[in-house]
């Protein structure tokens, strides 16, 4: 299978397949051969040259291709841009390299920092929110532009309403 | 002793008070508000009484729901953990009215050490050292100016009122000294009701050092050891640990006598905290008593192999110490972490949710105290602390190791942590050779180097997962659907082959 995943602001182009004990990847033409164990769902044990690796894999939400891969202390957000999914007919919302930005918690908007139509880098604040008595931003996950800014000044946002959606600026493209 | 024991509380301390309980063969009661309701410390209860919505000023902080719950339960004793209505005065009076044993102090120790102005009088009585400056409210700006010379600047204004480094105010020169009276004042007024304010001296560089306390109702006292909380972020406690590595035996003599001087002068019962600061002479001031358990009570008992929350319970009961000064041998050392859903990179914003994944960890010298389990969702309505964390070794060196292995080792997916923090922290050369002050943190944020970038076979390796947990999910969805029709059927139809076959 041939995919596209856009993983720290830039877009890979990656061949995957099962083998018998594990997978074989190439991403942008560099290839790994890997041994896998599941250990739960989303919980992957790798062997690469001996190398023991865990990973976790925690989705985004039920639908998405976005997810957050957890290795060793790092945290690395990936979404996938083409996979079979979109054939299924389960096309996101979100459309293609489009980025839903949601409140995590309840809360109030306090401040709007960017316009709809702008353009963001990674981790700007595009709001200030107020929750649990303290003020903080929620930021950009990647660089693009605000195609919709969905909240204004004063409003009240429930854990997981939508706040912005973030069209990607794709390097290779 | 106790037949049925209440937690008027919740979380981690809720668990820890249960387990003890469990050890003593006491049955117990949990109480659970609507945001609780599979709460860890619900599950491990032997009962469980339902009080109210999730804010806490509508359920754990209510004395008639927790007394109609003991009524209800049948319960003798109410323990009240820390937090929420620990140190409430008249929930202690209230209790005992209702014929409860409360498992703390007297309502007379916990009033009289509420209050700063009562606390410092009583300490003062008593002789033990504190930060010169005035005990009683400074009313005219010439007083103030007297005082502030006799003590030398800079000195601290602080409203009498106040708590939690709120109506705090550096003073470093004569010419500002009206200025910041009247804004202090002002300050005061607004966040407490209360404009009055008292002058100290300021103690640079200083470390926050607590003294453990214990006392019976036979007119038994001791203390047992102490316990550095110098890492602090905003006035709230980060990392304590057991021994400070300040300390020798001299100084703990000393501060153990004035801890013991500000029990006598309460004429205080039960567990209980001195709280000290100390300088860089080494010399010590009594800030406050904390007329409860702490939450880094765990570090004591690490070192001292006693069990606080036991003893609390079996002293509360009416019975003596179970031991005495000279039984308290400090062995090795002990390091706590408090595990926060927070996001340290996000300004420490509390990131509550559900747990997706969660591996604690364990082996040599590690203690998890913790409050959650996979699958719970940290609610978003009370301090989102999921665990304390705690490391002993038989050196500070191995402590500080183990407690690095350990937070290695501690996985938790679906929720923000400040669990690399504390890596982070464990490894920085000044926290190694226990050289700081309470203003540690806020200079290391400053200064803190960016984590270090994954690699690009992490990066790949990354996005190879990625697909892969996408591919498995669309495998298993598929399968699901393609035998959801007749699987519970057969299933029935073995079960049923399988009963007819035995008889």
């Amino acid at each position: 299978m041939r995919y596209k995943a856009i993983v720290h602001d830039k877009t890979v182009e990656v061949t995957f397949e099962r083998t018998s004990t594990g997978i074989n990847a190439t991403i942008d033409g560099r290839a790994y051969s890997m041994d896998l164990t599941t250990v739960n769902p989303g919980v992957f044990l790798l062997n690469w040259g001996h190398r023991s690796i865990e990973v976790t894999v925690l989705l985004s939400g039920e639908l998405s291709s976005e997810s957050t891969v957890s290795i060793g202390e790092h945290r690395i957000p990936v979404k996938i841009l083409d996979s079979r999914r979109r054939v299924q007919g389960t096309t996101r919302s979100g459309g293609m390299g489009a980025s839903e930005i949601r409140s995590p918690m309840p809360g109030k908007i306090v401040r709007v920092l960017a316009v709809e139509g702008s353009e963001v880098e990674e981790r700007q604040g595009i709001v200030v929110m107020e929750a649990m008595k303290m003020q903080n931003e929620i930021k950009s996950l990647m660089s693009g532009r605000i195609r919709k800014l969905a909240v204004a000044e004063g409003d009240a946002v429930q854990s997981g309403d939508l706040i912005a959606i973030v069209d990607a600026t794709l390097m290779s493209e | 002793m106790f037949k049925k024991i209440l937690i008027a509380n919740r979380g981690e301390i809720a668990v820890r008070v249960i387990r003890a309980c469990i050890e003593m063969r006491i049955a117990t009661v949990a109480v659970y508000s609507e945001a609780d309701r599979g709460a860890l410390h619900v599950r491990m209860a032997d009962e469980a009484v339902f009080i109210g919505p999730a804010p806490s000023r509508e359920s754990y902080l209510v004395t008639d729901k927790i007394l109609g719950a003991a009524q209800l339960t049948s319960a003798d004793a109410v323990h009240p953990g820390y937090g929420f209505l620990a140190e409430n005065a008249l929930f202690a009076s209230a209790c005992r009215n209702a014929g409860l044993t409360f498992v703390g102090p007297s309502p007379n120790a916990i009033a009289m050490m509420g209050s700063k102005v009562e606390s410092r009088r009583a300490a003062l009585r008593f002789g033990v050292p504190m930060v010169p400056g005035t005990v009683d409210p400074v009313e005219r700006d010439e007083d103030a100016r007297a005082i502030a010379l006799s003590v030398g600047y800079p000195i601290m204004l602080k409203a009498s009122a106040g708590g939690g480094g709120k109506g705090m105010r550096l003073v470093r020169s004569d010419a500002e000294l009206t200025d910041e009276l009247r804004n202090t004042r002002a300050e005061a007024m607004a966040a407490f009701g209360d404009g009055a304010v008292y002058i100290e001296k300021y103690v640079a560089e200083p470390r926050h050092i607590e003294l453990q306390v214990f006392a019976d109702h036979h007119g038994n006292s001791v203390y047992i050891g102490e316990r550095e909380c110098t890492i602090q972020r905003r006035h709230q406690k980060v990392i304590e640990e057991c021994p400070s590595p300040v300390m020798d035996m001299d100084l703990r003599q000393r501060m153990g006598k004035a801890a013991l001087d500000v029990v006598r002068a309460a004429d205080y019962t039960n567990a209980g905290t001195v709280e000290f600061l100390v300088d860089r002479n080494r010399d010590f001031y009594f800030l406050e008593m904390n007329t409860r358990l702490q939450v880094e009570h765990a570090v004591t008992e690490m070192v001292t192999g006693i069990d606080l929350v036991k003893e609390q319970i079996r002293v509360a009961a009416g019975e003596k110490l179970s031991f005495t000064q000279k039984d308290v041998v400090m062995k090795g050392a002990a390091i706590e972490c408090r595990v926060y859903a927070e996001d340290p990179d996000n300004n420490f914003f509390p990131s509550p949710g559900t747990i997706r994944l969660l591996r604690t960890p364990s082996g040599p010298g590690i203690r998890d105290d913790s409050g959650v389990y996979e699958g719970w969702t940290v609610p978003i309505d009370y301090d989102p602390l999921i665990s304390k964390l705690v490391a002993w070794g038989a050196t500070r060196d191995e402590a500080m190791d183990r407690m690095l292995r350990a937070l290695c080792e501690y996985r938790v997916e679906g929720i923000q942590t400040n669990l690399d923090f504390f890596r982070r922290i464990l490894n920085d050369a000044d926290f190694r050779i226990g050289q700081f002050d309470t203003g540690y943190i806020e200079r290391w944020m400053k200064n803190r180097i960016a984590p270090k970038a994954p690699s690009q076979a992490e990066l790949d390796i990354a996005v190879a997962s990625a697909i892969l947990a996408d591919s498995e999910r669309i495998k298993s969805a598929s399968e699901r659907n393609g035998t959801t029709d007749d699987a519970p059927v057969s299933l029935w139809k073995t079960a049923g082959r399988r009963e007819s076959l035995r008889h």
